[in-house]
């Protein structure tokens, strides 16, 4: 393999400009990250992120309408995330996180707190109806 | 109501990428990609045909020594009826190894293990080694079957495999229920066995989805295989220039690039809403989406391949096939941004899953007592780092190859203007493919 030198400047140059809009923009990402994304979407409602300890879910079904759907939501990872499911039905949430959780529920009220190990983004939908109920962004 | 499961595998998914990384992305591959333009070589330099420093004799005698190679093909074919017993015996969980088998480590696999190792579907391939084994049998050639494979036919059996896949993979609603993954399997075998029945085994080569699939990754290895057959270790961009052009290729490289932007794009909110509001199935809905985008790859890349002053040996016509192993690069990318995590977090489940293919409780192989590392997914900002630097790397690989290749099409007063097509389109695949790993 033999490079002439037009090409080992054209390279050298694009790992350049490539290695500083990286340096520039990804390190320290995380922390700013989490207002780039969220402004993006009218329809979020946002956890209450700030007071760490109070997030909550409510879920209202009533036979196949179900509020929210297809909502994004933050969440942070490592505290509990408490989610309220007022039902007129049985049925079953299920929790896409690494690894999966379920949570039957039967008419009436159910509580169930879940807890997010990883950062990424979490589906959560009524398996019964087949509902995306929420995206929630773990971070 | 019939209980679907709206997920494929796999649990959580991967955070958006944050706004300044991706736009800063995107300038740099726009500024690169005009740079190489402007600044590169004026004379072509790729020439699989003839480039490379041959391997020392005793590895290459190793590499295509029988030994080797039967071990490969007993390995392939074990692996394959160790899964066919899971998948016709086994439970219908989701947790039978199949499903990981099938979705993550063979095709998610197949990029990186291609990326290493060559076309290496091709060696452990277990329908031509069940192929092989009929013909030497019967005492017949396993290259040739009842008549020849017809030229004008090309690639198009494999993108109609490829999209079967795919559309399986992403859109059918039983995609995690064993019976269809039966189905599947059972109209592949079917597809394979008789086609190479009746074509021999230059059927794989044409119709087989995931051995095309890998023979094209496989191009951008650093070793690879001169005209005369020695092989050899060279750049990447050399070797992707031996891919051998069929009618079908953009077909290919469109379901191959096409549903992988796909993939990304059917999570969103947006594309959720608007599934939800239509009154067709959502299945259908999906499929067109599906056959959108991978219509969409087709038609701008031909587009942009086709804008140009064209020389008298190159038929316009003939320049898409010609310029399109260009996108391989721009694949490997976009699945690397797109299923790394989920390659290495889903794929240790999977390797988990495979020691317990019945599902009670059994460790066949040993590896049923690990536990998944979630390191990856616990460093969001070094997952959105790699994924970038996929897809502009990818980016940069396919501009470049791009830019040789039209050095040998193209009229000498059309050499730098006629690239300017296919340099904006690439622009506009990495934007989108990076719009992709950021929108919400």
């Amino acid at each position: 393999m033999s490079f002439s030198t037009p090409a080992a400047r054209t390279v050298a140059a694009g790992i350049l400009t490539l290695a500083t809009s990286l340096g520039v923009a990804g390190c320290g990402s995380d922390t700013s990250s989490a207002s780039d994304t969220s402004s993006t979407k009218s329809t979020s409602s946002k956890a209450p992120s700030a007071d760490a300890s109070a997030q909550k879910l409510d879920v209202a079904i009533k036979g196949e309408t179900i509020t929210p759907t297809n909502k994004r939501i933050e969440v942070n990872k490592g505290k509990p995330l408490t989610i309220t499911i007022s039902s007129d039905r049985p049925g079953e949430l299920h929790v896409h996180s690494s690894p999966e959780e379920e949570i039957p529920f039967d008419k009436g009220t159910t509580t169930k707190q879940v807890t997010f190990a990883n950062p990424g983004v979490v589906e959560v939908e009524e398996h019964v109806s087949d509902t995306l109920i929420a995206q929630l962004e773990v971070r | 109501m019939i209980v679907v499961p709206m997920h494929g595998l796999g649990g959580a998914r991967d955070l958006p990428i944050p706004a300044s990384l991706a736009i800063s992305a995107a300038v740099a591959a726009l500024v690169i990609s005009f740079t190489v333009l402007i600044v590169a070589w004026r004379t072509p330099r790729y020439d699989a045909r003839t480039q490379g420093r041959p391997l020392p004799d005793g590895f290459a005698g190793f590499v295509d020594g029988a030994p080797l190679r039967w071990t490969l093909r007993l390995l392939g074919l074990a692996a394959f009826g160790y899964l066919a017993w899971a998948l016709i015996a086994g439970p219908d969980v989701v947790t039978n190894p199949v499903f990981g088998s099938f979705y993550v480590l063979l095709w998610v696999g197949i990029v990186p293990f291609s990326l290493l190792l060559g076309p290496v579907f091709r060696a452990i391939s277990p329908m031509r080694t069940i192929n092989l084994l009929l013909a030497r049998g019967t005492g017949g050639n396993p290259g040739s079957g009842i008549t020849t494979y017809p030229p004008w036919l090309g690639y198009w059996p494999a993108s109609l495999g490829l999209f079967a896949f795919v559309w399986q993979e992403l859109v059918n609603e039983t995609s995690t229920f064993l019976g269809s993954v039966r189905l599947w399997l059972a109209l592949y075998v079917g597809a394979m066995l008789v086609g190479s029945a009746i074509f021999g085994d230059t059927w794989f080569k044409r119709a087989d989805p995931f051995e095309v699939y890998s023979t094209l990754i496989g191009r951008l290895c650093p070793i690879g295989r001169r005209g005369d057959g020695r092989l050899v270790i060279r750049s990447p961009l050399a070797n992707l220039d031996g891919v051998e052009v069929a009618p079908g290729l953009v077909a290919v490289m469109a379901v191959l690039f096409g549903s992988t932007a796909f993939d990304s794009y059917k999570d969103k909110i947006s594309w959720v809403d608007f599934v939800g509001r239509q009154s067709l199935p959502p299945e259908v809905v999906n499929t067109l989406g599906l056959l959108g985008f991978c219509l969409g790859v087709a038609i701008t890349f031909s587009l942009a391949a086709m804008a140009t002053g064209v020389h008298i040996d190159y038929p316009r016509r003939s320049l898409p096939g010609l310029l399109v192993h260009s996108l391989v690069p721009i694949v490997v990318g976009y699945m690397t941004a797109h299923y790394l995590s989920y390659f290495v977090e889903q794929g240790q489940a999977t390797v988990i899953q495979l020691s317990d293919p019945m599902v009670n409780g059994a460790n066949l192989l040993g590896t049923a007592n690990w536990s998944v590392n979630y390191w990856l997914s616990g460093h969001p900002s070094f997952l959105a780092d790699a994924k970038v630097l996929a897809i502009v790397l990818g980016h940069i690989a396919a501009v470049i190859a791009a830019h040789d290749r039209c050095l040998r099409l193209l009229p000498k007063q059309h050499q730098v203007t006629g690239q300017l097509g296919m340099l904006l389109v690439m622009v506009f695949y990495t934007a989108t493919g990076l719009y992709l790993l950021f929108g919400a």
